[in-house]
Parts: structure tokens; sequence; C-alpha cells
């Protein structure tokens, strides 16, 4: 407050207090802006954010747990600034880790054209000084020929959001008015990226390190650990991620982040992000039915409502409504 | 390029013109003293007013001029939004108050809003309810979110000499309040 001056001391003694913004508010209002900026690549999310291409749908899983944000802000530097941290943690490097970080991104991104990769993702985060929270995902993605993204999200056992994803639009489905609202061209068109991004990306560091000799709920896993030490913005994180992957078919179980951040030195924030995979396959021929990556199909009594940015986005919003 | 942490905030909202992501950068430095400003002044419901500052800033970058400090700018904004608010909540109050009023022209436009009012308290509410809408903002700019003369002048888009005058216009009322209380 100013205080130059009685009268202004006096008015400035009698305002009424306002606290700081809590982590909470913050994190939402920064959300809040971020969609409005329409750059989903400066969300906060654990793992997302450390792929430059995000998928729609880890917006809204974003969304879903804005609690995590705050504490995923640890992790900011590892969006922003890649990788600069050194290898450890996990087991010994093996010769063959090359070759097997192929084989794993190979099983990642199916070459076949028209294939369909189903997977089922539950996540559970949990937070130094927030409520965990938990989710479920259910992903078609179509690759080959313009690629397609159809998701649903549980919470609590609840589809809480149904959204579509393609290279040059966006859908999202309104149970309330059973109508598909669309955006061409949408701002995330070129954000548009699978459920294994951030493995991947996890893969591509040349940091990470491969140990095939794991265990995981008691039977042989290949274990791929990354850490990462970040310092950006007057802040510091330490981070590890652990994805373990099965042998034979190469698909991820299961993929964890713990990450620690420090400011000035002192020991801040803490949060993981547990991301399991039940389901993880890759539907080719006539499994591939081009009904599961769409909306439409899906719900063919639904109307179609193509709306422009500032409509899609309130309903957006509506449809998850802690973003 | 995105803007850098001291990058000053007019390099930020430059690069936000064709880098609209760089525009995280003005919220993440002044988004508490935003916020404090728009509660202190409109409760609870200044954390939304708050927010749609920055989203309304982002909207009008373009017509930035490119000051290393945003701040000014930034509460100017919010400001506005600020005598949206109370304005559209006397409003539609009074239009409870009589549904048959065939007009939209609001004979209280600058006066102390009854939301505004409680919020400021009996006390405040009696110095600061004598005083045109754009005086008292001058005085809660300066008061409140602590800018200069010359801020308010760039927050309120007026020249200085006009913040100077609403500020002592207010500063009068003020006094002769505490001297009515025979504080001073």
């Amino acid at each position: 407050m100013n205080t130059d001056g009685t009268e202004i001391n006096w008015i400035a003694e009698r305002l009424p207090d306002a606290p700081a913004p809590d982590e909470l508010t913050t994190a939402r209002a920064r959300q809040a802006l971020m969609a409005h900026l329409g750059d989903p690549a400066r969300d906060t999310d654990v793992l997302v954010a450390a792929t430059a291409r995000q998928p729609r749908w880890r917006r809204s899983l974003k969304l879903g747990v804005v609690g995590a944000s705050i504490a995923a802000a640890a992790f900011i530097g590892i969006n922003l600034t890649g990788s600069s941290g050194s290898s450890g943690g996990g087991g010994p490097a093996v010769a063959t880790a090359a070759s097997i970080k192929e084989q794993v991104m190979a099983v990642l991104q199916p070459a076949t054209p028209g294939s369909i990769q189903e997977v089922d993702e539950i996540g559970h985060f949990s937070y130094s000084d927030h409520p965990s929270s938990s989710y479920e995902y259910h992903v078609w993605t179509q690759l080959g020929g313009g690629e397609v993204s159809r998701i649903v999200q549980n919470q609590t056992g609840t589809v809480t959001g149904q959204d579509e994803t393609g290279n040059n639009f966006q859908e999202v489905y309104d149970s309330f008015d059973n109508t598909i609202y669309r955006i061409d061209h949408g701002l995330f068109g070129d954000y548009i990226s699978g459920i294994e991004a951030p493995i991947l990306q996890q893969l591509q560091n040349p940091n990470s390190v491969v140990d095939n000799s794991a265990t995981f709920d008691g039977r042989p896993a290949i274990k791929i650990t990354l850490t990462q030490d970040v310092s950006d913005f007057g802040e510091s994180s330490h981070s590890t991620t652990v994805t373990y992957v099965q042998p034979g078919t190469l698909v991820p179980l299961e993929s964890t982040v713990t990450a620690h951040s420090f400011r000035n030195g002192q020991p801040d924030e803490s949060s993981t992000a547990t991301m399991e995979f039940p389901v993880w396959r890759t539907l080719t021929g006539s499994a591939a039915l081009p009904a599961l990556v769409s909306l439409s199909a899906q719900h063919p009594s639904a109307s179609t409502k193509v709306v422009d940015q500032q409509t899609f986005n309130q309903v957006d919003r509506q449809m998850h409504p802690h973003g | 390029m995105r803007p850098t942490t001291d990058s000053t905030d007019g390099a930020a909202i430059h690069a936000s013109r064709v880098d609209p992501p760089a525009f995280a950068v003005i919220f993440d430095r002044h988004w508490p003293r935003i916020f404090r400003y728009c509660v202190v002044r409109a409760g609870p419901s200044g954390e939304d007013l708050a927010a749609e500052t920055f989203r309304r800033a982002f909207d009008l970058r373009h017509r930035y001029d490119g000051r290393d400090d945003a701040a000014p700018w930034l509460l100017g904004i919010a400001t506005n939004l600020l005598r949206e608010f109370f304005r559209r909540a006397g409003r539609a109050e009074r239009a409870l108050r009589n549904a048959s009023a065939e007009t939209m022209v609001d004979p209280f436009d600058g006066a102390l809003e009854r939301i505004e009012a409680q919020r400021l308290g009996p006390e405040l509410s009696l110095v600061l309810g004598s005083l045109s809408a754009v005086e008292r903002d001058a005085l809660l700019l300066h008061a409140c979110a602590e800018l200069t003369y010359e801020e308010i002048a760039v927050a309120m888009a007026v020249p200085v000499g006009t913040v100077r005058s609403r500020i002592h216009r207010a500063r009068d009322r003020a006094r002769a309040h505490l001297e009515s209380l025979e504080v001073c």
C-alpha cells in the first residue's frame, strides 16, 4: 500500500486485506490464459510438458487434475529446456540399450497405415502440497493418412470428456445437448501426437538408461530410466522418469515421474505422476474400425455444430470445468 | 525466440505478437499484483477479474506502447474491468428492484455501487463514495496498487496533470473526513 501523506495512509490502512494468490488459483488462471493463447505446449503437465507436440487430450488431463499443475511446475524447466541433465539412477546400461530403445520406439509408432493404436491409461498424481488425483483415459489413435485420435476421459467412474482431434480439426461432444462441437483448423491442430509421445521423448534422450533384467510386479521387465536436473526461471528441479516395458511385446506397462523442485536451494515441492497402461495394443485390418476414432460414429444421433474458436473454448471449458 | 526472464515486458509482449505463448512471461511476472489489486477491490470476484485482465491484455497486446514495465498497463485494464463489473452489478441490482423501468440510462453511473461499498466498508465508502469513479480509480491505483502519478497516467490513459487533480480531490475529501473525525 502507498502510505505517502496522512490521507493516503488512512485510506491504505482501511483497504480490505487480500491474500497473495495461492498456487491453485494461480494455476487455474494461468491455464485459462494459456488456453486463451491456444498453446497447449506451455501446459505444465508433468510428462507431456516434456514434449513439444502436445496432444489435445493431454490438456484435458491436466485440466482435470488442476491441482497437479503447480507441483508440476517443477517440471516446467524440463519442458522449456529439454535435456540438460546427467544420466544416472536406474540399473546398469547394457550393450544392447540402443537397439532396445529403437525396438520400443518402433512398437510405439506402428508403421502400418490405417492401423489403430488402442491404449488405456490410468494416471495417479500425488503432490507434497495438493490432494492426489486420478483419471482414466481410453484412447484410439489412427495412424497414417491423417492422424486422428478419440479420447474418452473418466474420473471417479464417470465419463467427463469425449474429444476427437485431427490434424486440422478438433471436436468435443456435449452429452447434455447431444451435440458435437467442431472447430476446423483449430489452434491445437499442429500439436497432435499420440499417447506415446512422453515415452518416446524419454527413449530419444541419450541419457536414458536401459536395464533389461529388471522386474515389474514380480515379472521380468525392461526398465528405462532418465534422470534430469534443470535450472530455469530462478528455480531448479530434479526429476526421474522410469518406464517399464514388457519383454517380447515391448509395450509400455507403466511410466512414473518423480520430481522435486528447489527454490533458492531449499526443497520446495515434490510430486509423482504414475501412468499405468493396462491396455496397449495395435489394431490392424478389420479390427481397425474407423468408427473407433470418430465421435460422430460413436454418437450417430448427435448433431454437429461448426463453431468459432471462442465458442469452442466456452464449450470446452464447460466440458472441462476445472480448466 | 521466447523471451527470457530478463527481457523487458515490452519485448515479451512484442514477441507474443507472433509467438502467443511468449505472453506467459507477463502473467508470471504480474499475476500476484494484479490478483491482489482486483481482490482488494472486488473480493472473491476479483480472482476472475484478474484472470480476465490477462486475457484482455493479450487480446490488446498490439496496442501496447512498448514500455519496459507492463504493470501500469495491466492495472489500467484491471481497473476498467472492475468498473465494468461494479456497473453491471449495480444495474442488475436496480433492475431487480424496478423491473418495470423502461430506461437503460443509469442515473447512478459513477457512484459507489453497493457491492463496492460493502467491500470497502462504511468508513472508506463514506470518503470514496463522494468521488467520481475515475477519481476513485486514480486514488486506489495510488493507495492500493502503489502506482506513481506517472504510472497512473499510463494506466488510465490520461495526462499526468489529470491524475494529480483527481488524486488531489480525493485527498481533500479524505482530509475533510478525517478532520470531521478529529483524527488530524
